[in-house]
């Protein structure tokens, strides 16, 4: 259910799966272009000597690399952009690719002047000329605590999944959806929290709490399901429950993780969390 | 010979067009550079899009041994 919501972060292309695919593929044009700049080296093949070939196909089989290094640098930065939790490259393949662009300029240039320092200067200008039309690589990680945040969600979704279906394995069914009432208000406050700048930190120690504490409820109404008080202990768990719920989300709201929100999206909130369920019933 | 003629025809004949509708032509790349600019500017590659010229240039120019 948790996950539901969260699936749709994966997928916020304005135009869908077609567009992101145009748009890859319309990185390379550029690179592609760049490329046709080198063509007069063509004509060293026909003009210079043995020497002079060898340089030119060096220096297109370097400009080649480099170009290759920027296009696999895009692709990645591309990818690194629409993912909501991504890694930063290991390799700084377009910072490398440009280093290669400014030493084929430098190349280049030493061929046409006789002094060392313009030729180092050309190499030099068509780096940064570079670095400016092709951008830097990613540097940092990203949304590492946005994931592991998810993960904790996940990971208290599952838990107390599996104590619903402990519950639900009594064969009650007002204590097993009251139970599942439970948990939709515990995981939406975990959610709002989530939400919620700087609070994420703040919740998880109450969640797991929370989630111990419902357990053990769990494992005591189940032992005494057979017995003799098994009233007694049905009407025990739905209040200690309820109480623990009604805490769970007290202490949010004092804490600050709970937003204020307004009536309607304490209802859209309800909506979306019953969606799943009200669907597949 | 033949081949020549036709193609100088051909050289003529479109620097005679452009040349004949110079005024129409000059509006036009000046309307397409302006709104190109806008654009590049609005999505704010204007400066990716000088240094990517500037870099091809470079290159294009070193390379004539």
């Amino acid at each position: 259910m948790a996950k539901d919501r969260y699936a749709r972060d994966d997928a916020w292309y304005p135009g869908g799966v077609e567009e992101l695919s145009k748009d890859r593929a319309q990185l390379d044009s550029s690179l592609n272009f760049m490329f046709l700049a080198a063509f007069p080296l063509l004509l060293w093949v026909f003009q210079a000597s043995f020497s002079g070939i060898a340089t030119a196909l060096a220096i297109l089989w370097l400009l080649l690399l480099a170009l290759r290094m920027i296009s696999v640098g895009q692709r990645i930065e591309f990818d690194y952009e629409r993912a909501e939790v991504a890694r930063a490259p290991r390799l700084p393949r377009k910072l490398i690719g440009t280093l290669l662009v400014g030493v084929v300029v430098m190349i280049l240039a030493g061929h046409k002047f006789d002094s060392l320092l313009t030729p180092i200067l050309a190499g030099a200008v068509a780096f940064m000329l570079g670095r400016a039309a092709f951008g830097g690589d990613p540097r940092h990680d990203k949304g590492a605590e946005r994931a592991r945040d998810l993960a904790a969600l996940s990971a208290a979704d599952d838990a107390l999944v599996e104590l619903a279906d402990r519950v639900a394995a009594l064969g009650d069914v007002e204590l097993a959806l009251r139970f599942e009432k439970t948990r939709d208000r515990i995981l939406r406050t975990m959610r709002c929290s989530i939400d919620n700048e700087g609070t994420a930190d703040r919740i998880e120690r109450p969640t797991n709490k929370v989630i111990g504490m419902l357990g053990g409820e769990v494992s005591r109404l189940e032992t005494s399901w057979n017995g003799q008080e098994h009233l007694f202990a049905r009407r025990r768990f739905l209040a200690k429950i309820e109480m623990m719920a009604d805490s769970f989300e007290a202490l949010a709201l004092r804490c600050g993780m709970l937003p204020d929100r307004d009536p309607f999206e304490r209802q859209a909130d309800l909506l979306i969390d019953r969606m799943p369920r009200e669907s597949a019933a | 010979m033949v081949t020549t003629f036709i193609a100088l025809a051909i050289l003529m004949a479109s620097a005679l067009l452009v040349l004949g509708n110079l005024r129409m032509v000059a509006r036009d790349t000046c309307a397409a550079l302006s709104a190109y600019t806008r654009n590049a500017r609005q999505t704010g590659q204007l400066t990716r899009h000088i240094a990517y010229s500037a870099l091809w240039l470079m290159i294009f120019i070193m390379s004539y041994a």
